[in-house]
């Protein structure tokens, strides 16, 4: 996590979860950076993310889908996995953000 | 009396244990090893040997036991090769989501301490924005 931020990135975390949830999760884990709250699935579905039925026994939740966003705004990178046990490894994302950055 | 009849079957439930271990073991286990999660092989090997074993239990002794062995068995193998191989990658499609170099729609929303959070606060900032599925 240090890593990231001393590559000069912020991490924002995204998930249909409560507060409450991801608090737990926060302090389970010890995780410092904000995991924001979509209860009401308004950024999955304007970020176009939406995975109906996703949930276990019905109920949409987030596709895992990272962006890196630059100052200006822009998405300079994402990744998008298409099998959801697939995951972005550290090291790669450290790649990524030194090679751009 | 036929001895060989009487002995238990242990093919019979040694497959199919073998076949629940490998299954529970991916969920457990290798989840946190990101090498045997994304390939699955270490669990994919355990089930299909587990599943051979009671195979073979049943070729040895066709009876009942042996039946019920191969059906648990055959049942979780497939459960867990379906998982692996279709479901985990019946995901929507990528193009509604925006492209790079498009601009990132807008974020804003409560943190995990109740307190609201936008983009617009990281001003000046590379920000890695990651959804992920959630622990519900």
């Amino acid at each position: 996590m240090s890593d990231i931020n001393a590559a000069g990135a912020e991490v924002v975390a995204v998930s249909i979860d409560t507060n409450e949830e991801s608090a737990r999760l926060a302090d389970g884990l010890g995780l410092e950076f904000p995991i924001l709250s979509d209860v009401q699935e308004e950024a999955i579905r304007t970020w176009g993310l939406v995975h109906e039925n996703g949930k276990p026994g019905g109920g949409a939740i987030s596709r895992p889908a990272i962006f890196l966003v630059e100052p200006d705004g822009t998405i300079s990178w994402r990744r998008l996995t298409d099998d959801y046990r697939v995951r972005l490894r550290p090291e790669e994302l450290l790649g990524v953000l030194r090679s751009t950055g | 009396m036929n001895a060989s009849r009487n002995k238990f079957n242990h093919a019979a439930w040694v497959g199919p244990l073998i076949v629940l271990i490998g299954v529970f073991t991916y969920f457990t286990v290798a989840v946190r090893f990101p090498d045997l999660r994304d390939s699955a092989i270490v669990n994919l090997l355990l089930v299909a040997g587990g599943a051979a074993i009671a195979a073979w239990g049943l070729f040895r002794r066709p009876n009942w036991k042996s039946w019920i062995g191969v059906g648990v068995a055959a049942s979780f193998s497939l459960l867990f090769c379906w998982y692996v191989f279709v479901y985990s990658s019946q995901l929507p499609d990528p193009d509604t989501a925006p492209a790079i170099g498009a601009v990132a729609p807008p974020l804003e929303l409560p943190d995990q301490s109740g307190r609201m959070l936008s983009l617009d606060n990281f001003s000046g900032q590379r920000v890695l924005v990651v959804f992920y599925r959630g622990y519900w």
